[in-house]
C-alpha cells in the first residue's frame, strides 16, 4: 500500500476510540479501508525512508492513528505498561528503514524504535532491517531476506 | 533571547504540553526573554504559516520542542515540520541556535519515551542545530491540561526539572544534570500492577457509564 496516494488525516488525540465508542475512529477518511485490512493480515512491514532516525510523516500519520487496534485497558509486558491488543493481527512485524547515508545514531534510533513498535503491537515475532540507499543491490536483498529469516523472538 | 517553542499536541489548548509550556512561558518572561509559540497541528498544512516559522526561527536564539509520544515517537505535524524545516534550511540558518525538548507520555517507563528524544536530538545534529538536551516525565494526563502548580505533589519534582531547564536556557547551558535528576524523580515509584488496577478500573467505570462495549472489534 502507498500511503502518500490514500486520504489520511492526522490522529487528532480525541479519545472517541477509547471509551466513547471502543475501537472506532471517528474520522472518516481512507483509514476506514486501511484499519481493516491491518485486523486481518497477520505480518505488518513498514518500509520507509528514515526522518531523523524514525517513520517518514507518510508512515507516522498512519502509525499516529493505531489507538483505534488497541484496548484502552493495561497489561504489563515485558515489564512496562501496554495497551493490549485489540485484535489477534499482527503475529509479524518487520520495519525496513532507508537512509540516505550512513548514519549509526539514526540507525540505532530506527531499531529501537521499530522494537517499540513491534512490542506495543504484541508481535510475536520481529525483525528491523536498515539500508542505505546508494547500497550495493545485492547487499540490500541479503539484509532483506536475513530480516525474514532471523526473526527475533518478542513473547 | 528568542526562543521559538513548537508544541505538538493535538488536542487543542487544555493539555499537558501546554501546561509545560506555560509554566516555563512565566520563567522565561520574568527575564525579558521573547517567546513565540506555534501549534504544530495549527501550522503543518499552510504553506504561508510554515513560511512565517522558517521567518520567525530565522530570528530566534533557541528552538524548544514541547510534544506528546504519540505510539512511540512524535506526532505526525512536528515530523512534517521538522521535515519541512530540514528541506528549507541550511547548516548556516542554524548557526548558534541551540534546542532543548521536552517529552511526555501517560506511560511511567523512561523507555517509552526515549525514541522520541532520540529523534529530537537527530534533527537537531542533523540540522546543525546545537542540542542543549532533553527530558521526559511519565503519567502527564493526570495533568488534564491544569497549571503545574494546580497539580500539587505529583508536579513537584517535574516543576524543579523545569526550573532547572529554564535557568539552563537562559543561562545559554546545556540542560544541567540537576534537571535530569529531578526528571527521574518525577514518577512514584508505584508498583505497575497497582497502576494497572486503578487505570483499568477508570477505563472500564467510563465504559460502563457510556453504555460500550470495551471490547468491541469493528473492523474485523
Amino acid at each position: 500500500m502507498t500511503l502518500c496516494e490514500k486520504y489520511i488525516k492526522h490522529c487528532s488525540g480525541c479519545g472517541y476510540c477509547s471509551t466513547e465508542k471502543p475501537g472506532l475512529c471517528v474520522i472518516k477518511d481512507d483509514m476506514q479501508e486501511i484499519f481493516p485490512l491491518m485486523v486481518n493480515f497477520p505480518f505488518h512491514i513498514y518500509l520507509s525512508p528514515l526522518s531523523f532516525g524514525g517513520y517518514n510523516s507518510e508512515l507516522k500519520k498512519v502509525v499516529d492513528r493505531y489507538s483505534a487496534l488497541g484496548l484502552p485497558t493495561y497489561t504489563i509486558r515485558n515489564g512496562e505498561l501496554h495497551h493490549p491488543p485489540r485484535y489477534d493481527n499482527p503475529e509479524k512485524f518487520m520495519a525496513i528503514g532507508i537512509l540516505d547515508k550512513e548514519n549509526k545514531e539514526q540507525k540505532e534510533t530506527f531499531k529501537l524504535l521499530s522494537k517499540r513498535s513491534a512490542i506495543s503491537c504484541f508481535a510475536s515475532k520481529a525483525s528491523t532491517v536498515v539500508f542505505e540507499q546508494n547500497e550495493d543491490r545485492t547487499i540490500i536483498k541479503d539484509k532483506i531476506i536475513k530480516g525474514f529469516s532471523e526473526m527475533e523472538l518478542m513473547l | 533571547m528568542k526562543i521559538i517553542a513548537l508544541l505538538a499536541s493535538t488536542r487543542g489548548k487544555k493539555t499537558a504540553t501546554e501546561s509545560m509550556y506555560n509554566y516555563l512561558v512565566d520563567k522565561f518572561n520574568k527575564d525579558n526573554i521573547t517567546i513565540k509559540m506555534y501549534r504544530a497541528h495549527h501550522i503543518y498544512k499552510d504553506a504561508n504559516k510554515r513560511e512565517l516559522l522558517l521567518n520567525e526561527l530565522k530570528d530566534s536564539d533557541f528552538l524548544l520542542i514541547c510534544s506528546p509520544v504519540y505510539v512511540h515517537s512524535l506526532p505526525y505535524p512536528l515530523i512534517v515540520l521538522m521535515e519541512y524545516l530540514a528541506g528549507e534550511t541550511k547548516p548556516s540558518f542554524w548557526l548558534d541556535k541551540k534546542m532543548m525538548a521536552i517529552i511526555h507520555s501517560g506511560y511511567p517507563k523512561d523507555i517509552q519515551r526515549k525514541a522520541s528524544l532520540a529523534i529530537c536530538k537527530n534533527f537537531a545534529v542533523e540540522l546543525g542545530i546545537k542540542w542543549q538536551g532533553g527530558i521526559g516525565f511519565g503519567g502527564t494526563p493526570i495533568i488534564d491540561g491544569r497549571p503545574l502548580e494546580e497539580s500539587g505533589g505529583f508536579t513537584k519534582w517535574m516543576r524543579k526539572a523545569l526550573d532547572e531547564m529554564g535557568h539552563s536556557i537562559i543561562a545559554g547551558e546545556e540542560l544541567s544534570s540537576k534537571s535530569y535528576d529531578f526528571a527521574q524523580k518525577h514518577f512514584p515509584s508505584i508498583p505497575l500492577w497497582i497502576l494497572k488496577i486503578m487505570m483499568n478500573l477508570r477505563s472500564k467505570s467510563q465504559a460502563k457509564k457510556n453504555g460500550v462495549d470495551l471490547y468491541a472489534i469493528p473492523y474485523l
